[in-house]
Formats: C-alpha cells, structure tokens, sequence
C-alpha cells in the first residue's frame, strides 16, 4: 500500500485535529481537519493533509486552511476543503474553486409515496435516461447562440424559467437565488463558449447523476417538515452536475493567466495548481467575473435539467405537476468562490471564500437562508455514493463560528478509478445494484464500476461527524431506488 | 524571509515551487500515495490518483514523450484500438515553458474532442522547443455506433507536473481532472 502521511495533528477534541502552523514553514494559518480516529486513519493514506497545509500557503488566508471528513487528494487543493482569504488583500484562486465550476446538487420533493412508484420505477428510469443528455461529451437539445449564452452568463437559473422551464419559486429555492453577482461574459473566453453551447443541459460523466430516491430515515422531523419532507417513504429526485465543459475551459484559461500573476505578485507556493492572484489584480477580478458567469451557466444547466425531470414524471405518471410535487427543496454549489461576510478574531470582515468539495451551511436567521427555510436553517444536500444513500442536513451557527458556514459535500473517493474498475465490473455493479431494488442506467460500464459504493467512504460516516463536530445537522436520509449515471 | 526560502528549497523533504516553479523532485511522485502505475502500454503509464488519473510517458525525444502523452490521454477516453485513423488535424502551441506547454497540448486535445468530437491515436510531432510545438494528428470523428466512450477527461492539470531527462531519453508526467 502506499505511504501514510506521517504529518504532525495536535487532537482538539474527538472531532477536531489541528495541523500546526509550524509543520511547514510558509504556512499563514494552521490547518483543521474534521474527523474521527477511524476517518483519520482512512484520511491519513494519502496526502491530501499535506495539501490542507499548503493551501494554508496562500497570502491572505484568515482563520484555518479547513478539512471537512470527506476530504481526499485533489490536484493542488484537496477536494472538500475551505479556504477564507481577505477581499482587501487576500488572493483568489482558481484552483480552489476546480474544474468543474458550480458543481452542485439540488434535491426535489414530490408527493408520491415509494408504493405508487415502485413498479414504474424502471419506466421512468428509462424515461430520463432518453430525456437528459449524459454521458461523455453529450450534447444538449437546447439551441443557444452567443447572445443568448451571455444571458445564460448573467441570468443563471432565472435565463431557463424565463423561457419556461420552471418557475419563480424555483429561483428562490437556489443558492444565490440561481444567479451569482459579478458575472461578465466579456472575461469568458470564445473557447469557453464554443465548448458551452452545445452542453447546456447535459448531465455530463464521472460522478454526475441523477437519483429517483425514497426518504428511509428521518432525524429531525420538524426540520425536515420545513424542507417539505413530510416521512419515511417520500420520494425525492436529486439532480448533481455543473457547468460542463464551459467551466472546465473558464478554469483553464485562468490557471494560465494565474501562472503568470504568481511571478508579477510574486507570491509563492508549494504546488503549482494553487495559482492564484490578489483579488483586487485584474487577474483576480477577470476570474472572478469569469468564474461567476460558469457559476451561472451550472445553475442554469440544472434548472434545465429540472424542467425535463418534470415532463419525464408526468408523462410516465400521468399526473399533473400539482399532484406530483416535484418542488425544489433547494439547490447548493460544492465548487465555488463566494464573496462573504464573516466574523474573524470578533471582527465583521469580507472574505472570498472558496469551497471546493465543501458545501455552504448557513444557520437560521441569515439573510441568505430563502424566507421559508429562515427559522430553521439552510438545507445542506449531501450525495452519497450510487448504493447507499444520501443525507439532507441543515446549516448551523457552530459552523459559521468556525468553517465559515460550510460542511462536506459528500462520500469522497477512498479508491481511485482504476482501483474500482479492477475490483468490479460495471455488469455487475448494475445486476447488484439491481438485486437490491436499485435500477441503474449509465452510457459506460466502465464510468459504472468507477462510481461503485466501494470506491467511496460510507456517506454516514462522514455526516456523523459533522453531526457531531455541529458544523450541520443531519435532518435526514434518502436511498437510492433508480440512479441515471453519465 | 530570502534566508528562509532558500532554506525551504534546500531541504529535500519539502518541495516548494520559488516564483518560476521550480519542478517537484522525482521521489514526489513514488511518495504521492494512492498513485499507482498500472496498464502499461507502448509508450506511457497510467497513473492512479485518487479521484483522478494521470499519464507518465517516456520517448527517446521530447516530441515522442509529447506524443505518448497525448496517446495516454486518448487511452483514458477510449481504447485505442478502435480509433481508425480517418483524418488529420495539425496543432500549434505556445507556451511559457516546456511543463506548460505539454499541459497546453493536452488540454488543446482535449478542448478538440470537446467541440469538433475528434479522437486522434496517432501524433507527428514535427517541431518542439521549450516554448512551441507542431503537431500532425491523426484520429476520426466521435461515431458512438463503433465508439465506447470510457471516461470524460476536464482538463490537464499543474499539479505534479513534469518534463525531465530520463535515461537517454525524456519523461513527462501529467495529471488529469476526469
């Protein structure tokens, strides 16, 4: 096997371990790691720690370079990890928000039971797999030109409602309310839009998804009541993706810019995916601007997709959408760069933000909780892996004291593809899957055993710890009963 | 702070990039857990990362490393092997320096298949210098009826990069975002 990492962590308290700012000279800030001793053992084979210390790097960074449980080695950053540096003169970095900009999920709730849908679960298995593109290189039915794609930039998830997919309540159930401030289509880069125009509303490959799921475990009754989750036995529809090639060629091309920014600022790092640029640089306000209209795209790629879950269900249901539900809960990115206010050492400051596989949990009463979730939090939705389940949590102020109101985004990967792909065969994973009442439809076998529950951490795991750290609140669980994979 | 730089450089345990990104060393990439080599084909390596996967491809010259490269990277999309070899498209890149320019070769691949849906297996790279390369390659359109797409690649990545002299010949190592 290959090497622990063998890095010093001071114990905080069963939750918390502590990389000392001394363990790597240049560090600015210590580094915080949320896990149990056994997540740690687990965390400690690879060397995503040594990546929480060298985020630490990055001038400007305040409070912790952050570790949620589910961290694993990413390329420069590790992936389900928060870094906070300051608006003023702290540096953004591309490399900290990934590839895939605004990937995130967002979960629906119907009003069907798992009894009425069990036998029509392979009808609309099927259903979605013809209707929503996936799938290496799929392209989109949606005809958008360069015009309408600068909206899509700065329009987000209202761009798709306006043109009728999906309505205003939809809007108000998003992070961002769909939409982030600060983008201009003037720093998005004509490769970036040849690449974005014909992928508008795909699913895409790798871990994207889409999950007919039935709520088998409810933790906080009156909280999930407030999501709309009325019991055991509901049926939801999680949708994750994000902004397709578009945002993998807007991250591109600023990796580039940001290579040259680091010697005009001269700032160092210890890995060269971590360049970055102040802020306030035209390089750093370019991204941001580029960054935001990717953020935009990924919300609008989403609410698309929603719109044609929607046709599927009532078509294959033949009920209308009053009858069925099929209202979003809510919608959050796991990658992204966010410009937010918080209290660092007793003091209000502007940070920028970055959660790359980290999820935004923001407690009851902020103002950027919708009004309907306002007196209970914001719902933090966590994926699992294919076979097991999924959890809806709830923000809290114990994680905006501490991780800049953020938590885990989900299972994180324990083996690498390869790994999977030798263990298993993608037949099989289905034929399991399938024993045990989970339909599953995918373009690739291969893509398939990639994405098998042994490739993954157990999702419970990592939820019991921010449950228990307080950093969210679990509120409840979702199975998987038919899963559409890229 | 100088001092203390130099210091950090000197030691040999940590590897800090000073300005103009001075390269890992090599035992970086044996010690980077959870990298295994694995399905050695004619030319490259593919390398095992956790939630992604990479290529070290070697050649006698830096064109046939940059070739192999590009190979690894299509053998992760598709196998190669049912590739026909139905049309060409030549390439140039500039780029800063000969690490960026093998990620800026990839990732231009990578932008092709994207938009015009080409898989290429075969690469004449007909000039390269630290800073430019041409290439000649030679692949056919995406044709799903004959094509079984494995794994959608995002983007050639900076981290663990490297181009190094390796025997009498070259190896460059990329890691990819999948």
């Amino acid at each position: 096997m290959s090497p622990r990492w063998q890095g010093k962590l001071n114990k905080i308290d069963d939750y918390r371990w502590e990389i000392p700012q001394s363990y790597k000279p240049g560090m600015n800030v210590p580094g915080l790691v949320y896990a149990d001793t056994n997540m740690l053992e687990v965390i400690r084979q690879e060397q995503s720690l040594e990546q929480v210390a060298n985020v630490a790097f990055l001038p400007g960074i305040v409070g912790k370079s952050l570790a949620m449980p589910d961290i694993h080695w990413g390329y420069g950053f590790p992936i389900g990890g928060v870094a906070a540096t300051r608006v003023e003169d702290g540096v953004i970095s591309p490399g900290g928000v990934g590839f895939d900009i605004n990937c995130g999920t967002r979960l629906l709730r119907t009003n069907l039971t798992l009894k009425e849908i069990q036998p029509l679960i392979p009808a609309l298995v099927d259903a979605l797999f013809v209707q929503i593109p996936s799938g290496v290189g799929s392209k989109g039915k949606l005809k958008v030109d360069n015009k309408e794609l600068d909206k899509v930039m700065l329009q987000g998830a209202a761009w798709a409602v306006e043109r009728g997919y999906g309505d205003q309540h939809d809007l108000e159930a998003c992070e961002e309310s769909g939409a982030m401030e600060g983008a201009d289509p003037a720093k998005v880069s004509p490769r970036a839009r040849e690449r974005g125009i014909p992928q508008l509303g795909t699913l895409g490959s790798g871990n994207h998804f889409l999950e007919i799921q039935v709520v088998d475990e409810i933790f906080d009754a009156a909280i999930a009541k407030a999501f709309g989750i009325q019991g055991k036995g509901q049926i939801l529809l999680h949708i994750h993706t994000g902004s397709r090639g578009f945002g993998h060629q807007v991250c591109d091309d600023y990796l580039k810019v940001m290579n040259q920014a680091v010697s005009r600022y001269n700032i160092r790092l210890p890995d060269r995916q971590l360049a970055c640029a102040p802020l306030q640089s035209p390089e750093g306000q370019a991204y941001f601007a580029a960054m935001a209209c990717a953020a935009n795209y990924a919300w609008a790629n989403r609410q698309c997709i929603t719109h044609w879950v929607r046709e599927c269900f009532t078509k294959v249901l033949g009920k209308g959408r009053s009858e069925l539900g099929l209202e979003l809960i809510y919608d959050v990115a796991h990658n992204i760069a966010k410009i937010e206010e918080h209290t660092v050492d007793g003091k209000r400051r502007r940070l920028c933000i970055h959660r790359k596989g980290a999820t935004r949990a923001f407690p009851a009463g902020h103002p950027d909780v919708p009004l309907g979730y306002r007196q209970v939090g914001q719902p933090v939705l966590i994926p699992g892996d294919m076979g097991r389940y999924s959890f809806v949590a709830v923000g809290t102020t114990q994680a905006m004291a501490e991780t800049f109101g953020s938590t885990c985004h989900g299972a994180g990967r324990v083996q690498s593809r390869g790994e999977a792909k030798r263990g298993l065969r993608g037949v099989d994973v289905a034929k399991v899957l399938a024993q045990r009442g989970i339909q599953v439809k995918a373009m690739s076998w291969a893509g398939l055993a990639e994405e098998a529950s042994e490739a993954y951490k157990d999702v419970a795991e990592v939820i019991e710890i921010t449950h228990q750290a307080g950093i969210s609140y679990k509120v409840c669980r979702a199975r998987p009963l038919g899963v559409i994979k890229g | 702070m100088q001092d203390r730089w130099a210091q950090i450089t000197r030691d040999p345990r940590r590897s800090i990039y000073v300005n103009g990104f001075d390269p890992l060393p090599a035992y970086a990439i044996i010690e980077s857990s959870a990298m295994v080599m694995s399905k050695s084909r004619e030319g490259f390596q593919i390398l095992e990362h956790t939630a992604d996967a990479g290529v070290t491809a070697y050649g006698q010259d830096l064109g046939q490393a940059f070739a192999n490269a590009a190979a690894g990277l299509f053998s992760l999309i598709i196998d190669l092997d049912r590739v026909r070899e139905s049309l060409r498209r030549d390439i140039v890149i500039t780029a800063p320096g000969i690490e960026s320019l093998l990620v800026e070769w990839l990732n231009e691949l990578i932008y092709i298949f994207d938009v015009d849906n080409l898989l290429f297996k075969r690469f004449e790279i007909a000039h390269i210098d630290s800073t430019s390369l041409r290439a000649r390659c030679y692949g056919e359109r995406v044709d799903l009826s004959r094509h079984r797409l494995k794994t959608g690649v995002k983007a050639a990545t900076y981290h663990l990069l490297k181009v190094e002299r390796h025997n009498s010949g070259y190896r460059a190592q990329v890691i990819f975002d999948i």
